[in-house]
């Protein structure tokens, strides 16, 4: 997990290992550093917040997939902007996960993602294939 | 001659004797010369024609003066004397004539003729010859005077005429003691009266416009005053017979005299301007100033305004701002502590923890709707495009209804009734916004009083056009509005409150964002009883999918994860279950989003069901090869007849072009699948 917030990846991190769905490798706020360390240990999926203030967090998914593509890059966002989306989908994200999401259901969508599914909140499904449709 | 310097010098004449006989030009000459001790230098002539030749073209001008016998070989003085003179009407110099002829009567005709004296030989003597041509010098002289004052007289007049003339001054003549009045021609027309005759002094007192008569008046006979200056100066009025009014400024000096002993007015001038133009010209600069300094109120008024709306503005962004803030803020936290409180709840034994966990969950929630809201309210209105539509209004309520229970009064309730299966095509902050202004005015509307209920419910319903809508309203059991506040309540920068941020537009916002939506919005309210707010707005059109489509399945295998995401979505949308696996025996209907299609494959599964269909993104088609009728790469396959079963798009096609082409196909293979 790639997030500057301390809080929720700690919850994160104490939830998989409780709950032993996935195997929790670490955490890093720094998308730069991160990327480093993630194609050192190859996890199977990454989870790497949209938004991170003074970092380049897209850069992080273009490096990642072009270097780690055994890694399954799903982005975490608070908002759920078509263009936001979009990008993360034509720049290489195997997922966009939205951070209001219940943490089962962000789980899940993580194992699918891990699995080699394309995953998309629900929340966000909508907005995204109707301005989609919009955008033809 | 020489002039000694302490001596006045001796005066010397120059005189032309024109005398035919010798003894009578030596008896002249003889007597000049005893007569005085003046010098003389003589000049003779014998005929008339010699002696105007010797006047009229002597080097050294005119003589001082003439004698001229009256009686000549060629002419006579009554002829030589039109000879000399000037074209001024004087002789060139002085003459006398000197006359033998003992007829009385000649010497009025000599003078008429132009002389200045005459004198008879029988009676001249030295003195009286001498004083004769001293005379007639002098008189001369005076008389050439006389005329150059004339001429320079004449001159002036004109000049003033011209002058006067040029000003439109029209000047009236007053005669006092006959109390008559004559205008020239600019008078006469400023008045309105005749020119050249004398009128009474009453005619040009009827021409006064009556409500500047009084004024007129007063300052009249204080003219007529022979203790006063006679002055009189004003600016009034004057009505013509055709009724036309003309504005003058007269000036009239009066000259004083003695009138039967007593002093008083003799005689006056007044000479007259018309202004009216000028005073037109007054008039239209006053309205404009006037206008100008309405304009500049009004705009000072307006800019006040504009500058208080600008600061309103920023305040209201940087609220905006910090709310944004917040509610992100709020959403980091309130994620840790879900994940938590699941790890809690999966580890609690007690039903009292669990409760207490429940309790927390709820909390959260509403915590989590609040921040939510907050961040929809925070979301520019500007930009539509920045949140999804309102697709479940249910849900949207359950998540804004926090933010609009905070904008209530305390004593306010709010009741939200929104059914289930609702959507609206609006942006989410959107129509938060508009519903949250709505129910703030309603809550404001009944701050005063002890209690009340704003209601927030949804109906479905269908616009005039047959379209389908969802009718929102917001109500509430206030004061209501009176019929002239209905009627300009959404005007913006009209408000009938005075609150700390307050724009006036919230209404005018309220009206804006229904407009973008394409829907209208309505006020009722009735003094006494309440008011109501009814937003209708485009209905959404949710998927009709229903579970029958559990028999579909669809293949997507797409190497894109773009697109493999967006099939997956899409059919997700439809309720079409997918799989990544391509299984040629599949039930029902099969759909493939295949990027290289092997043909084997494509002839296995096509050719197994009549009903299948098959979407192919292939990275290696040509597009364009295609719509001039190109080969497929799978061509001579023995898959032609299978051509209209497949729909070949371009790769990275459109989300839009991606789900058609889904849709189109299911359609194609079960048409009843998808419901309406």
């Amino acid at each position: 997990m790639v997030d500057d917030n301390t809080l929720a990846a700690a919850a994160m991190e104490q939830y998989f290992s409780r709950t032993g769905l996935l195997r929790w490798l670490g955490w890093c706020p720094d998308p730069a550093a991160a990327v480093q360390t993630i194609i050192q240990i190859r996890p199977d999926v990454v989870l790497l917040d949209v938004e991170i203030p003074g970092a380049d967090c897209f850069a992080a998914l273009r490096m990642l997939t072009d270097q780690c593509p055994d890694s399954r890059v799903v982005m975490f966002s608070g908002h759920t902007q078509f263009a936001l989306i979009d990008r993360a989908f034509q720049e290489g994200a195997a997922g966009y996960i939205i951070k209001d999401d219940p943490t089962a259901t962000i789980a899940q969508l993580l194992i699918d993602a891990a699995g080699g599914e394309c995953v998309l909140s629900p929340t966000a499904s909508a907005s995204y294939l109707r301005e989609g449709g919009n955008s033809a | 001659m020489k002039s000694d310097a302490s001596v006045a010098p001796v005066p010397m004449w120059r005189v032309v004797i024109i005398e035919d006989s010798p003894e009578d030009r030596d008896e002249l000459r003889r007597l000049l010369l005893k007569g005085s001790d003046r010098r003389y230098q003589f000049v003779e002539a014998q005929t008339g024609a010699a002696g105007v030749r010797a006047v009229l073209e002597d080097p050294d001008g005119p003589p001082d003066c003439v004698l001229l016998d009256y009686t000549l070989p060629d002419i006579d003085a009554l002829e030589v004397l039109p000879a000399v003179i000037g074209p001024d009407g004087l002789t060139i110099c002085p003459f006398v004539v000197v006359t033998g002829i003992a007829d009385m009567r000649l010497g009025p005709a000599v003078l008429r003729a132009g002389a200045q004296d005459f004198i008879g030989k029988d009676w001249m003597t030295a003195e009286s010859l001498t004083r004769a041509i001293e005379n007639a010098a002098e008189r001369w002289a005076m008389t050439r005077e006389l005329q150059a004052r004339a001429a320079a007289l004449k001159a002036g007049q004109h000049q003033l005429q011209l002058a006067v003339e040029l000003a439109g001054l029209g000047v009236t003549r007053i005669d006092y003691c006959t109390n008559t009045v004559v205008l020239d021609s600019i008078a006469a027309e400023l008045f309105g009266l005749q020119a050249g005759v004398p009128l009474p002094r009453s005619a040009i007192d009827d021409t006064f416009h009556p409500d500047d008569a009084a004024e007129i008046s007063r300052l009249m006979n204080h003219s007529l005053d022979p203790a006063g200056d006679g002055c009189f100066v004003m600016e009034h009025r004057v009505v013509h017979g055709d009724g036309s009014i003309r504005w003058q400024s007269v000036k009239k000096q009066v000259v004083f005299g003695d009138v039967g002993g007593v002093r008083g007015p003799v005689a006056g001038i007044l000479a007259a301007v018309d202004i009216t133009e000028r005073k037109a010209a007054e008039r239209e600069l006053a309205r404009h100033r006037e206008d100008l300094q309405r304009e500049v109120e009004t705009r000072t008024a307006e800019l006040a305004a504009s500058t208080v709306a600008l600061h309103t503005s920023e305040r209201l962004a940087a609220l905006g701002t910090l709310a944004a803030g917040l509610g992100h803020d709020i959403a980091n936290l309130t994620m840790p502590i879900r994940t938590r409180l699941e790890l809690l709840n999966a580890a609690c034994t007690t039903d009292g923890a669990r409760e207490d966990l429940a309790a927390i969950r709820e909390a959260l929630d509403h915590l989590s709707n609040l921040s939510a809201g907050m961040r929809l309210m925070a979301i520019d209105p500007e930009r539509g495009e920045a949140s999804p539509p309102a697709a479940d209004l249910k849900l949207w309520c359950v998540e804004t209804s926090q933010i609009f229970r905070a904008a209530l009064p305390r004593q306010i309730q709010l009741k939200c009734d929104v059914p289930g299966g609702l959507g609206v095509n609006i942006p989410r902050h959107w129509l938060a916004q508009a519903v949250f202004n709505l129910v703030q005015n309603a809550g404001e509307a009944m701050a005063a009083r002890p209690a009340g209920t704003v209601r927030v419910t949804a109906e479905a319903a269908t616009s005039d056009a047959g379209a389908p809508v969802v009718k929102v309203q917001v109500s509430d059991d206030g004061p209501g509005m009176s019929a002239e506040v209905v009627a300009r309540c959404f005007e913006p920068y009209f408000s009938t409150k005075g609150r700390a941020i307050c724009t006036g537009m919230g209404l005018g916002m309220v009206r804006g964002i229904v407009d973008s939506a394409g829907g209208t919005v309505a006020v009722r309210s009735v003094p006494g009883e309440g008011t109501t707010f009814t937003l209708t707005l485009p209905a959404v059109v949710s998927g009709q999918a229903a579970h029958a489509n559990a028999a579909l399945m669809a293949a997507v295998t797409v190497k894109s994860q773009r697109e493999a995401a967006l099939a997956m979505m899409f059919l997700g949308q439809l309720k079409v279950r997918t799989s990544r696996h391509l299984e040629p025996s599949v039930p029902e209907v099969s759909l493939w989003v295949v990027e290289r299609p092997d043909p084997a494959l494509l002839r296995a599964y096509l050719g197994h069901d009549r009903e299948r269909r098959v979407v192919v993104l292939d990275r290696g088609f040509d597009s364009a090869a295609s719509d001039t009728g190109g080969q497929k790469p799978w061509d001579g396959q023995g898959l032609n007849d299978l051509n209209a079963r497949m729909t070949v798009l371009s790769p990275s096609p459109s989300p839009g072009e991606l789900r058609n082409a889904i849709t189109q196909a299911i359609r194609a293979s079960a048409p009843t699948a998808l419901g309406t």
